[in-house]
């Protein structure tokens, strides 16, 4: 029986050293997702184009339109030419993750990076064990997950669930559980996103709305693209539907930045973390400006006591429903976290201007 | 639990450590508690069908073993059976009766006397066929005289409910299996050794072949509308393998786990894409199932000791029998149907026309591999043809769930009238240039490791061939299969295909 285990454990352990060393050896950055690497790909590959990034989840990636943003700033004197590199569903995490690695990819042009302040390192269950969560997971990244979660103020259920999801996926990675065919195939042939993800200005900006309209012209579309557009369909019409729960939300959301008490205390691995990063690109010349969006789906007292901290030179807050009504109206709106196309350009003026302010002085 | 679940994985180890650390005389009912609970983890409602089937079995064989009188053997033998019969057509079958007889009294015009049934809602009891069929060959063969009736209840109910077994076969005789869950077993490195070895081949072929086949079977079948030619070709066909894939992957695991606790189970397939026709099939293919059904059905029948058109009936009501075993549904029915027809077809031919031809002895070795593998390659189409079939149910339940109404002889129609259109450009290409090529690749290189692996063990299992060789080969194909499993295998915890029966 000795035997059989020690043997069975020998095999075990080869076995894995080759998994985990020829993975890692062939996983290039980017890869499980292939908005993102088409996104990435093309921001890298096109230093001399760019000298600004913001970096986030669908908030920004449907919101920001970089055009618009740089426009005002040349108005200003300033030289910006930035790309949107927000990617849908992009958490904590993974944002923290894609700025470290832009700061080590960095050619020398950058000079800006707006991060948003808008999650938390929750996210939606359904995207477990697929190759777009698992990619990108390292023992860095998951052990910032799991102390952020229990330092947030979080049922410990839920800590210890997703605590468990980031170990699990981290395994998923290191192992390529079930994700070697997929990596073969991007080398063999990567499959890239449609270029019209990368917006039509090629500057990273795709809002909704021209998603749905370019989608809805394709009619030899994967059924997984399929089932998004009528998930995103059915999320709108339930928006334009359901003001009470349209209305609740914007309660919520006002109510989080009304009865705020100022000084309570933040997360303190999330603050630490941002602080640490901002002095990472302070290092290397680059500007750190954190941006917190509307429509959020954290906890918005939360991510204001960790603004509160932050160098007031490099913050920007657009999220509260108080100061822009704007960006909450049904007409500006796409769905109950995203507006649409009009709303954004709104939200793109008004943070192209803070922007400006706050890189011309 | 599944077998390629991470409950399996924990549960298997626990098992096998309490059951060696265990004293002997206490083995037996340590693996009771498991099987039962084992069973318990899909719905445990249904323990109450397992010992339903388990007590009736053991109280009529008890009886039969106990009367001197025939009559009475015969009387407890039909209690046995009726009862045991009578509720698996209960939980399998009431449902397909009462659409029939529906279906029949508004074809001619009379109303239905039976309201909207309340077993409309019962949900097939997971490995009902498989359990009811053990005891069924019990209660036979203690009438019979060929196995010794099993006097301790709890000790049978290990024979019924062994959990490697209990859920889709093998199915096991009880002569065969309780002298081996009698026997005392000592740890041996050996055999350990070649039941894992057997457990990861298992493991390999669900995850690596089958669930990896089941995306482009999925594709085709699920869009039947507008596939033709080749693109039904190749659905089918990698429909064949995968079944073959998922339920001899399953065996495997259920003998690999079996012979690493000492226990022999039946042999349930032996190379089956290697037949070289129908029968011949059926001695590889599901082979405890086979031969249960010539055992007590075919063999009842006068199996081939009659002539001509009694031989054709019989073969084909043993067919039909296995593809009402199979499933509660006129596709699958007459799937196995149609096999059974081409087996008939291909007995009236051997006895009418090839027996009268004078055998020729003068076939070079060349002639005779080409021979032989053409004979292989019309056996596995004709099967592919016939499986075709097994697999519009699925077609069915996947359109009912999205809420559409299709009927079979509609999906099947369509399949059929549409696979000799091979002219036609398919869609097939599209579905692999989806999934991407490398999948499409890789399932192509695994099936022919298999086949390549299987012919070259020849009749002996591909375990005992790779431990009769060198370390260095050994250990290669150890690291292989475990590379294998955890970078290409699909791992969505998907069922096992004969689950369902």
């Amino acid at each position: 029986m000795f035997k059989l285990v020690k043997n069975t454990l020998l095999v075990l352990a080869i076995s894995l050293v080759i998994v985990i060393t020829v993975g890692a050896l062939l996983s290039p950055f980017g890869w499980g997702d292939s908005t993102f690497y088409t996104k990435s790909k093309y921001f890298l590959d096109h230093p001399e184009k760019f000298n600004g990034v913001y970096v986030g989840g669908s908030l920004e990636y449907r919101h920001i339109d970089p055009y618009v943003i740089d426009s005002i700033a040349n108005k200003r004197g300033v030289d910006l030419r930035s790309f949107n590199l927000g990617n849908d569903g992009y958490n904590l995490p993974l944002q923290v993750w894609v700025t470290e690695n832009l700061l080590k990819k960095n050619e020398g042009n950058l000079k800006y990076i707006f991060l948003s302040l808008s999650s938390d390192p929750l996210f939606y269950k359904g995207i477990l064990h697929t190759k777009e969560w698992n990619y990108w997971q390292n023992p860095k990244s998951v052990l910032f997950s799991i102390r952020v979660l229990y330092q947030m103020d979080l049922p410990s259920k839920i800590q210890r669930q997703f605590s468990r999801f980031y170990i699990n996926s981290l395994a998923e990675n290191m192992l390529k559980f079930g994700m070697m065919d997929d990596l073969i195939q991007f080398h063999a042939k990567p499959v890239l996103a449609d270029s019209l993800y990368l917006g039509h200005r090629k500057n990273g900006y795709f809002p909704y709305d021209d998603e749905e309209r370019y989608l809805s012209l394709r009619n030899d579309l994967p059924e997984e693209i399929v089932s998004k557009m009528q998930n995103n369909e059915l999320s709108k019409i339930d928006y334009q539907q359901n003001y009470l729960k349209r209305d609740s939300l914007e309660l919520l959301w006002s109510n989080s930045f009304a009865t705020y008490v100022p000084g309570k205390k933040p997360v303190p691995l999330y603050l630490d973390t941002y602080m640490d990063l901002h002095k990472k690109c302070a290092e290397k010349g680059i500007k750190l400006i954190f941006v917190m969006p509307p429509k959020g789906r954290t906890d918005y007292q939360l991510l204001q006591a960790i603004y509160d901290q932050l160098p007031s030179d490099s913050r920007i807050n657009l999220a509260d429903p108080r100061v822009y009504p704007e960006f909450f109206t049904l007409e500006n709106g796409y769905n109950y976290h995203h507006m649409n196309a009009k709303g954004s350009e709104i939200y793109s003026k008004k943070l192209g201007m803070q922007i400006a302010n706050l890189i011309s002085k | 639990m599944l077998f390629n679940s991470i409950e399996f994985l924990i549960f298997f180890p626990v098992f096998l450590s309490i059951y060696f650390i265990l004293p002997q005389r206490h083995r037996w009912f340590f693996t009771l508690a498991a099987s039962l609970f084992f069973y318990m983890c899909y719905d445990p409602k249904y323990i109450f069908l397992l010992m339903f089937s388990t007590g009736i079995s053991w109280y009529s064989a008890k009886k039969i073993a106990e009367s001197s009188e025939e009559k009475a053997r015969r009387n407890w033998l039909a209690t046995g059976l009726i009862l045991n019969i009578f509720q698996l057509v209960i939980f399998k079958y009431l449902n397909f009766f009462d659409d029939n007889f529906r279906g029949l009294f508004e074809l001619i015009g009379l109303t239905y006397p039976v309201p909207e049934p309340w077993f409309n809602n019962i949900i097939l009891p997971v490995g009902i066929s498989f359990f009811t069929f053990h005891t069924l060959a019990y209660t036979l063969d203690v009438y019979k005289g060929i196995t010794p009736v099993e006097r301790n209840f709890a000790f049978y109910t290990l024979f019924v409910a062994y959990w490697p077994q209990l859920l889709a076969g093998p199915i096991p005789r009880a002569n065969q299996l309780i002298p081996e869950l009698r026997k005392p077993v000592e740890v041996d490195y050996e055999r350990m050794k070649s039941g894992l070895i057997r457990m990861a081949i298992g493991m390999f072929k669900k995850v690596v072949i089958a669930d990896r086949l089941s995306i482009y079977v999925n594709q085709v079948f699920d869009n039947y509308q507008h596939a033709t030619g080749w693109t039904i070709v190749l659905g089918a066909s990698l429909f064949f393998i995968q079944v073959y894939c998922d339920f001899s992957g399953y065996s495997d695991i259920a003998l690999g786990a079996s012979r690493m606790m000492g226990i022999r189970l039946m042999e349930n397939f032996k190379r089956p894409f290697f037949a070289k026709n129908l029968a011949d099939f059926w001695t590889r293919w599901h082979i405890s199932l086979s031969t249960w059904l010539t055992d007590y059905v075919f063999f009842y029948l006068g199996a081939y000791k009659s002539t001509g058109l009694k031989v054709v009936f019989n073969v084909i009501f043993v067919l039909t029998i296995c593809g009402l075993w199979h499933g509660a549904n006129w596709p699958m029915v007459l799937s196995f149907s149609m096999i059974g027809v081409m087996m008939a077809i291909r007995y009236l031919w051997q006895f009418n026309v090839v027996r009268q031809i004078k055998p020729s002895n003068t076939y070079r070795w060349s002639e005779k591999i080409l021979t032989d593998n053409a004979h292989r390659i019309i056996t596995f189409f004709s099967l592919m043809f016939g499986f075709m079939l097994f697999r519009v149910q699925n077609v069915i339940d996947h359109l009912t769930a999205k809420g559409l109404d299709v009927s079979w002889t509609e999906v099947a129609g369509k399949l059929y009238g549409n696979i000799f259109k091979l002219g036609e450009a398919g869609f097939f290409s599209e579905v692999v240039a989806h999934k991407g090529e490398v999948n499409f690749f890789l399932g192509m290189f695994f099936i022919f490791i298999l086949l390549l692996t299987e012919g070259l063990a020849g009749d002996h299992q591909i375990e005992d061939k790779i431990v009769e060789r060198k370390p260095l080969f050994r250990w290669s194909v150890y690291i292989f299969m475990i590379v294998c499993i955890l970078w290409f295998g699909v791992f969505n915890e998907s069922e096992f295909v004969y689950f369902q029966f």
